[in-house]
């Protein structure tokens, strides 16, 4: 494992020493985000904006918070920012978001207040009922706004909650008041500090129109997994380079086996496109707010494709000769590859059979995993995307170690 | 003496090409062997064999009583390459690359740190030690390249050609690094076209040509083999027709053999000094424009224009 270590350390190291060589590596996906976002127009989003936020309201509980939720969204605070709807039915108010009308629908459901104050009479509750928002999956920016409103309206009523239970139980240890007077005290709000106050969130996407769905949204991972493939396939002819340069012959007989080699080289690469990727993911989600899925999940995904990858690449360099060849087979699976997973046209309108084949590549398997996450798939949603791409980069690999020993010797006397 | 190479009937062919031909001989502890012989000879080819890197078409090589083909990772332990070739990382320093390629050798810590110091200092590059290779000259590059191979300290060490394309200091630095590591007790098995540096370095010669080993021994064992005879080399004007020249010299007197080079003629005569008159004679007869006579004694040279009918150069 050592050598394996050293092996990649190496290559980063060459990396890091040439300046050109570096600074591509770390724009590269900066500047392809820039790339896709201008192709894409997310630079002029539909998203309304932080002012005027189109937001409907249903209020089923029509109690002291829920009461007190609307009027936060009323209040002339707010009143430049979020533009509020009230809407009896929540099913018109979902339609309303369908519809472009407006970026969410808040549903306070019936019962809402009472799961928090117990009312006169009646039993203390077990369940708080959570709020439901209904976004369109887009507009994140001013979706953003919306949550930020209602968490700090949640943690307002928990920390009421809080405080309340920390002084009672003050005066209670010190004597001054006894476990009867508690009710009256609280005005029948509940002192548990354990209430789970919060809110559930669904988004639209399954059921909109995919015309109106950002591009960018749905080309992004075909686009960004295109750029893995043709940069392992462009880092894996650093092996023919190292052949033609000698150094891997001197590699090869010093005491370290094949397999380190092409596992030191790989784990360098591997690192590479990992690294670039993540940068692409993350640049996209903090300039262009694109949701790529929970941050576990992503990383994992983008491990498991750039394997994947990393397998075809290897695969390639393992029985082409020149630092040429490769590039060019490189270039044309990388864009069949890009094609079939969807960096050129979102993968649901291709046809069924291009779906199906785009999953020999590590594009297609990515791609659709991305869809998974975006569309709030959880890692168990993942398992067989990620278990496909694991075995189609550790055959690639393992295939590539076959033809490496045999094609990687050139003897001049 | 107890052989740390034993060499048994090495062959390799590249399709229809034998480029090493039923090649068998030893080395033992402690001596320097060179393999003479011009390029495409089969030198390397024997080389990347020997070192693991090509595996045999047949025959077989025990290193330290270990099988190239069987125990390669083992025989990798007890020897040390030189490629003909720098085969070095450009973007690094001397330092990182020696520590690279010491890793890969098991090296680490303050062992490997102790060689590293101790392979510059042998080399004279210490001052040199944290500038990148890429801002080396060729002779300081060749150094470094001689100091990878040397870190672990190998019982045989491979040299491929390592004077290639040196300037004469660093190639007088390097013959006698070579000398100072057999004096430690290294073995070394030394590859070369030059005949002087075969004949400074080496206890015993083998000449190989076209894949096969044609001659072996000591250099005054080889230069036997060619007997009492002298050479005798003549300069000639590039005009003259040097094939015909040496058709009408062939029979003439005690010479045994005409050899026709590049810019004139090798002659091989019994007695160069009692022919020579004579076979100037014949020879401006037969057409030749004599510029420059030079009398060799006999050497590794004469011995393979002997064996071949050609010079090492040609």
């Amino acid at each position: 494992m050592r050598k394996i270590w050293q092996i990649a350390l190496k290559d980063l190291k060459l990396i890091v020493r040439d300046p050109m060589a570096l600074v591509f590596y770390l724009l590269a996906p900066f500047l392809l985000t820039l790339g896709m976002a201008a192709i894409t127009g997310a630079f002029s989003s539909d998203d309304p904006g932080l002012s005027n936020i189109p937001l409907v309201i249903t209020n089923a509980d029509k109690g002291q918070l829920g009461d007190g939720l609307v009027n936060v969204f009323q209040s002339d605070e707010l009143e430049p920012l979020i533009a509020p709807v009230i809407e009896e039915s929540f099913e018109t108010s979902r339609k309303l978001v369908d519809e472009r009308q407006a970026v969410a629908a808040l549903l306070i459901p019936e019962g809402f207040t009472a799961s928090i104050i117990p009312q006169t009479g009646l039993p203390a509750p077990t369940d708080v009922i959570q709020l439901q928002l209904y976004t369109d999956g887009e507009s994140i920016h001013s979706i953003g706004v919306v949550r930020v409103i209602i968490e700090t309206f949640l943690n307002e009523v928990e920390s009421t909650q809080v405080t309340l239970s920390t002084v009672l139980t003050k005066l209670l240890s010190a004597g001054l008041i006894t476990p009867d007077e508690v009710p009256g005290l609280t005005g029948g709000f509940s002192t548990e500090s354990e209430t789970n106050l919060g809110y559930t969130i669904e988004s639209n996407d399954k059921t909109f129109d995919q015309k109106n769905a950002s591009y960018l949204a749905m080309i992004a991972p075909g686009m960004a997994l295109m750029f893995l493939m043709w940069n392992v396939t462009a880092g894996s002819v650093s092996f023919l380079i190292e052949r033609r340069e000698y150094t891997l012959q001197r590699n090869l007989v010093s005491p370290t086996r094949g397999y380190q080699i092409i596992l030191g080289k790989s784990l360098g690469l591997f690192l590479r496109g990992f690294t670039q990727v993540r940068i692409l993911v993350l640049t996209s989600t903090l300039l262009f707010g694109l949701t790529w899925g929970s941050w576990l999940e992503v990383i994992l995904l983008i491990a498991f494709a750039t394997y994947g990858a990393l397998g075809w690449g290897m695969f390639l360099t393992s029985f082409l000769k020149t630092p040429s060849q490769v590039s060019n087979a490189g270039t044309a699976i990388g864009l069949l590859f890009g094609l079939l997973g969807g960096g050129f046209l979102p993968i649901v309108a291709m046809p069924t059979w291009m779906q199906t084949v785009a999953k020999v590549s590590p594009n297609g398997l990515g791609s659709q995993g991305f869809n998974i996450l975006g569309a709030g798939g959880s890692l168990g949603d993942l398992t067989m995307i990620l278990l496909q791409l694991f075995l189609m980069g550790t055959l690639l690999l393992i295939l590539a170690s076959i033809f490496f020993r045999r094609n990687i010797i050139l003897v001049n006397d | 003496m107890t052989p740390i190479l034993q060499v048994t009937n090495l062959v390799k062919t590249f399709g229809k090409l034998k480029t090493v031909d039923d090649v068998s001989f030893d080395i033992h502890e402690g001596e320097i062997f060179s393999l003479l012989g011009p390029n495409g000879a089969g030198k390397t080819t024997l080389i990347s064999m020997l070192s693991t890197l090509l595996t045999p078409t047949s025959g077989d090589a025990q290193i330290n009583g270990y099988s190239i083909i069987s125990d390669d990772m083992q025989v990798l332990k007890y020897i040390g390459i030189v490629p003909q070739e720098i085969a070095l990382y450009d973007e690094l320093t001397a330092v990182e690359n020696l520590v690279y390629w010491g890793k890969l050798y098991d090296l680490k810590g303050r062992k490997l740190d102790k060689r590293v110091k101790e392979v510059l200092e042998q080399i004279g590059l210490s001052d040199r030690a944290k500038d990148r290779i890429k801002t080396y000259s060729g002779g300081m590059k060749r150094r470094i390249n001689i100091a990878a191979g040397l870190l672990h300290k190998p019982k045989l060490l491979f040299m491929d050609e390592p004077t290639v394309g040196v300037d004469p200091q660093s190639r007088r630095m390097i013959l006698d690094m070579v000398k100072e590591l057999n004096q430690q007790g290294m073995a070394i098995l030394y590859t070369t076209h030059y005949m002087e540096e075969a004949q400074e370095l080496s206890d015993r010669v083998g000449i190989i040509d076209h894949g096969n080993l044609i001659a072996i021994g000591t250099q005054e064992e080889l230069t036997l083999q060619v007997g009492e005879n002298d050479s005798i080399r003549f300069e000639t004007d590039p005009i003259d027709d040097l094939p015909s020249i040496a058709a009408q010299l062939q029979n003439f007197g005690e010479i045994s053999k005409v050899v026709v080079e590049r810019n004139g003629l090798t002659v091989i005569v019994k007695d160069a000094e009692s022919s020579l008159a004579p076979i100037i004679n014949q020879a401006s007869q037969a057409g030749a424009h004599i510029k420059s006579i030079e009398i060799v004694e006999p050497n590794l040279e004469t011995v393979f224009l002997h064996l071949t009918g050609r010079a090492l150069r040609d």
